[in-house]
């Protein structure tokens, strides 16, 4: 009779916990989700983390990548918007009651009891026309949140064949001049190796940082004003080494032409010395791809030149938005306070604890075998896919990045570089959001910038150089980059004043 | 323990109409059914093939107009003046060429490629006079060292140029490049603006997974699956959307095509071909409907199986009852019949036996007194000879004095006499054995002890309680006697009396000359048929006589029969009841 009974409750407990599953997967809510980063490393919701994501939110994403950076703009144009939006740009177009849902109201219609960060909430009411929070930007750090860490910000960097500069006797790499004379070098005694190749999103930042210009877009002159970076003298030295670099055959065009998916690939396939990216972990995954190659091969982060500026100015990096034609509202936002959970934050950057990573007395993650040899072979995010980190921290990713690299090998250059880095979040924030009249103007020249320096860079003579330049230059005036930074340097001492308080 | 019922017996009448029933009605109709079943199902397997044939060519030409697509994609961009220049090396530097790309061919790919979302990568390969080297490729593909397919793709001339790729033989194009999804790579040559030369390619591909899922087939819809050029594509439908897997080893591609009934349609003027695995058995089963009505008919045919057998039943008991009763005496049929035809049967059967009995008993009721006065005369019969002979020994012993032994036999006689006459219609088998006695010693006076008889009684016999016709036995003896005294030798008499349980035997048997074979065996025929008529009864031949009483007495079942002995005499066995039987 008590195994009858059992067997009873066995079956019953099975049958429940089936019905649970079912109910479960009946219930999982799909989002189609725009992410507006055309760099973006993935272009599906799938592996691990996304399956671990969906089983613990009952939440799916189907997303689409960017094209390009003007395609938000079309669909915002066309009122074709999907369930989310994650963005790290147009947040003053989205935080409109026209075009997305404000987050207090949705968190009371759900009920939600979550009590947004202070300075998490004013960075974003910073886009926001009447007041009202339409998303949280990630990634805000101050400059003080990265005293205490080994690792650094998401910032560039500069990378390079180590076995090369072995090679050559590892020559002074302390000024731009010792930088040209590397490239130049490379050119002659490596003819088959591009010397310098450039990752689309951070393009020129290294040399921005290394010829003192700064990684923000409005710079600081010596009388205390402000100056849209592409006015800045020093932003014309950096283009005319660029130049010569290029005039000298040590660039190529096609470089300017390449895709995301494409750029990298002379270098992963041994064929370029440098690249210029990010910190973090660009570099590792560049060494594994040139040592599957020659094992002799390695590519190195290079520390920062002398007197880097790596000013940069940062609210965040990216938002998610909820637009009216969202089709389950609550969902939505209760899974995007879900993904600012410290449990989500881990497991989008780290995976899943016990599994993937194991915590060392540091707190900081110790990841698998498996994970690691997913990193090796380059199927890491394929397999894994730590891309969906909508509410994630900068400090919480880089230490994680940190943690998948052999440190030695970068730890002079990033205890270098975060001493130089200083997050001055007032300059961006002063940038004009849509009403101002200065918005207009303030589109279209940063449209045009990667253009125009591209064009520029690619000069055939210093002649050539020279007229592009003044041409830029009197594009900039013609699109009233003075009234422009007129606006800027009225907005930011208020705006920097409300940043110094404590 | 249990009783186990007994089976219902298999009544003719019953199988008669069950049989009648299946030829004439049930057959027919499951013939009829099975019939109209198989042109039903076959007319639903036909609206089935045609919805399946629907529906594959509208998914066909859904799946062609996105391949269509791809192709109007390259065709737009071959009217592109800034690409043209650049195909055609109009350009006078590479800085030109770049910016010309920058600003006008990128911006024209990235549009078509946000305008087609099923357009997975677009390529395009400049031709440098008659072939492609590195430095030739376009700047959408910068750093490709290698065209990644096969070389003659390049000067394609058939149409239509295209292939298959899939995330098990990806095309490594970049650096550790891997395929989530099948590619259908098609090519378009780009010639220069006169038509004189091709100057490039450009390489389309369709995310198959994503055209397949927008075509928006049922997650259970059967197999489907993609053909081309001889090779097996399954198209796996999830809730998540459609999956063109691997193609299938030659071993199940084989399979495929000989096991499977396929519905096949071509995809446009590509070499694709749709092939959906039609299952024969769809629709209503020929089988299963015949199956089902048979079924249906069955549940009145048990009905009326049960409503003939009822009917059979009563009217087959009726008749045993019928044939059971004896004819001499019937009985009525007292089981109670519901008001139906057959109960007015049995109800005109019941009284007309009522009737019939009424009218035998008055018949009998004559017959017996009639019998009763045949048969007081039968039983005293007693032959005048023996009593003159029996008084002539008398007188002749007391004229010689000897007078003690004739008033033995005086006494004897009288007490003979006494029962002879006193005319009863019935006796006890001990008063019987008794006067047997008496008559024996009176024939032992006479014939001065020439005769030896024994009576033998079982031991504590109720012979008094057992009731006989009068005088049955003494018929029996004086047929020994007569018959039997021969020569000198002594006649020897033994009655014997064997009970059981419902029956009695008296067994006489004498060593006198006894009867041939075949005058025995006649005798016992004569016996055997010998009805209980009065003219039987009043035969005077005492053999006859007796057995007519007896079976007047105990009924037709009972009687004489005789047997020869060993030693030549003759034995006559009697066999009666207990008990009077009611004719008397």
């Amino acid at each position: 009779m008590i195994g009858f009974t059992r067997r009873m409750l066995s079956i019953t407990a099975a049958i429940f916990v089936a019905l649970s599953c079912a109910r479960a997967a009946a219930a999982e809510t799909v989002f189609t989700c725009f992410i507006n980063h055309t760099w973006y490393p993935v272009s599906s919701f799938t592996g691990i983390i996304p399956e671990e994501i969906t089983r613990l939110t009952g939440v799916r994403l189907d997303v689409t990548i960017a094209k390009d950076q003007r395609q938000l703009n079309m669909m915002l144009a066309s009122n074709a918007l999907p369930d989310l939006i994650f963005t790290g740009s147009q947040f003053d177009a989205l935080s409109d009651p026209a075009v997305c849902l404000d987050y207090d109201t949705l968190i009371e219609r759900a009920g939600l009891d979550w009590d947004i960060a202070e300075d998490l909430r004013s960075n974003a009411l910073i886009f926001s026309g009447d007041g009202k929070l339409y998303t949280i930007i990630n990634y805000y750090t101050r400059t003080q949140d990265w005293a205490d860490t080994r690792s650094v910000p998401m910032t560039a960097s500069l990378m390079a064949r180590q076995d090369i500069l072995d090679a050559m006797g590892n020559p002074p790499l302390n000024t731009t001049d010792d930088l040209m004379d590397v490239y130049l070098r490379v050119r002659r005694e490596y003819p088959d190796i591009i010397p310098l190749m450039f990752e689309s999103t951070h393009r020129f930042n290294a040399f921005r940082a290394y010829f003192g210009l700064g990684l923000t877009e409005f710079t600081r002159q010596p009388d205390g004003r402000y100056l849209f970076f592409a006015r800045d003298p020093r932003y014309k030295e950096m283009l005319a080494w660029l130049n010569r670099l290029y005039r000298e055959g040590c660039i190529p065009p096609e470089n300017f032409a390449a895709s995301t998916r494409q750029e990298s690939v002379p270098y992963k396939q041994g064929r370029a010395f440098s690249y210029s990216a990010c910190t973090q972990n660009a570099n590792l995954s560049l060494d594994n791809a040139i040592k599957q190659i020659d094992p002799s091969y390695h590519s190195v982060e290079l520390p920062p030149l002398q007197d880097a500026n790596y000013t940069m100015s940062s609210l965040g990096w990216s938002g998610t938005f909820i637009p009216l034609n969202n089709r389950d509202p609550e969902t939505a936002i209760t899974f995007i306070q879900w993904m600012f959970t410290s449990q989500a934050q881990r497991l989008t950057q780290w995976g899943r604890e016990g599994v993937d990573y194991t915590l060392n007395d540091e707190q900081l993650p110790v990841y698998s075998a498996a994970l690691m040899a997913s990193l090796q072979d380059d199927s890491y995010n394929q397999m894994y896919n730590p891309w969906f980190h909508f509410g994630s921290s900068a400090v919480l990713e880089s230490e994680g990045r940190c943690a998948l690299l052999p440190f030695e090998d970068y730890a002079d250059a990033y205890d270098q570089i975060r001493r130089a880095c200083i997050n001055k979040p007032w300059i961006i924030a002063a940038a004009p959001k849509t009403g101002d009249p200065e918005k207009r103007s303030y589109d279209r020249i940063l449209a045009a910038v990667n253009e125009q320096e591209t064009y520029i860079l690619v000069s055939e003579s210093v002649e050539a150089f020279e007229a592009r330049w003044e041409s830029y230059q009197d594009s900039l005036l013609l699109m009233d980059v003075e009234g422009l930074e007129l606006h800027i340097n009225e907005a930011i001492p208020e705006l920097k004043s409300r940043y110094a308080a404590p | 323990m249990r009783t186990r019922t007994p089976r219902p017996p298999i009544l003719k009448m019953t199988t008669q109409f069950m049989l009648l029933y299946g030829f004439l009605a049930l057959l027919p109709a499951l013939v009829f059914i099975g019939s109209y079943s198989a042109q039903v199902s076959n007319r639903q397997r036909q609206e089935i093939w045609y919805q399946e044939k629907l529906f594959l060519s509208q998914t066909a030409a859904s799946l062609n107009q996105a391949i269509v697509s791809m192709g109007a994609v390259a065709d737009t961009l071959t009217m592109n003046s800034a690409l043209m220049d650049m195909l055609e090396g109009v350009y006078p530097t590479a800085s030109d060429e770049l910016m010309a790309y920058i600003r006008v061919i990128q911006p024209a790919l990235t549009q078509s490629q946000a305008a087609n979302p099923g357009l997975r990568g677009m390529y395009i390969y400049r031709f440098n006079e008659t072939f492609l080297s590195d430095s030739d490729l376009l700047f959408a593909t910068p750093m490709v060292s290698i065209f990644p397919y096969d070389p003659a793709w390049l000067l394609c001339s058939g149409e239509p140029c295209g292939m298959i790729v899939t995330p098990a033989d990806p095309v490594r194009r970049l650096y550790g490049e891997t395929l989530d999804t099948a590619l259908y790579v098609s090519f378009t040559r780009v010639f220069d603006r006169s038509f004189s030369q091709q100057v490039g390619l450009i390489e389309t591909q369709l995310d198959m997974d994503r055209a397949l899922t927008e075509l928006g087939i049922p997650q259970d819809r059967g197999a489907l699956e993609l053909r081309f050029e001889g090779r097996w594509y399954p198209i796996r439908i999830t809730a998540r959307g459609a999956h063109l897997d691997d193609p299938l080893p030659d071993s199940e591609a084989a399979t495929i095509e000989k096991d499977r009934t396929l519905i096949i349609e071509p995809v446009g003027l590509t070499r694709m071909e749709l092939a959906y695995a039609f299952d024969p058995s769809l629709g209503q089963s020929a089988v299963g409907a015949t199956v089902s009505m048979a079924l249906l008919l069955l549940l009145p045919t048990l009905l009326a199986y049960w409503f003939v057998y009822r009917l059979a039943l009563r009217l087959s008991r009726f008749g045993q009852h019928i044939q059971q009763t004896d004819a001499s005496s019937p009985t009525a049929y007292e089981k109670k019949q519901p008001d139906d035809e057959l109960g007015d049967v049995v109800s005109a059967y019941n009284t007309l036996v009522l009737f019939h009995k009424e009218l035998l008993d008055q018949v009998r009721s004559a017959e017996r007194m009639k019998n009763a006065a045949t048969y007081y005369a039968m039983s005293s019969q007693v032959n005048p000879h023996f009593m003159f002979n029996t008084l002539e020994n008398i007188r002749m012993r007391i004229e010689v004095e000897r007078y003690d032994d004739a008033s033995r036999m005086l006494q004897t006689l009288a007490r003979f006499l006494r029962y002879n006459i006193s005319l009863r219609q019935d006796s006890s088998l001990e008063e019987e054995l008794c006067h047997i006695e008496r008559y024996l010693v009176i024939y032992q006076y006479r014939m001065h002890s020439r005769i030896e008889y024994s009576v033998n009684r079982p031991d504590d016999a109720p012979l008094n309680k057992v009731r006989c016709p009068f005088c049955m036995l003494q018929p029996l003896l004086e047929n020994c006697l007569r018959h039997g005294i021969r020569d000198e030798k002594p006649l020897i008499i033994t009655v014997s009396i064997e009970p059981s349980d419902d029956d009695w035997l008296i067994v006489i048997a004498d060593n006198g000359s006894g009867m041939r074979p075949d005058e025995i065996e006649s005798m016992n025929e004569s016996l055997q048929a010998a009805a209980p008529t009065e003219q039987a009864a009043q035969a005077q031949v005492g053999l006859s006589n007796v057995n007519a009483r007896i079976k007047y007495f105990y009924g037709s079942g009972y009687g004489l029969r005789l047997e020869s002995n060993g030693d030549g005499g003759l034995t006559v066995r009697v066999l009666i009841g207990w008990k009077a039987a009611d004719a008397v």
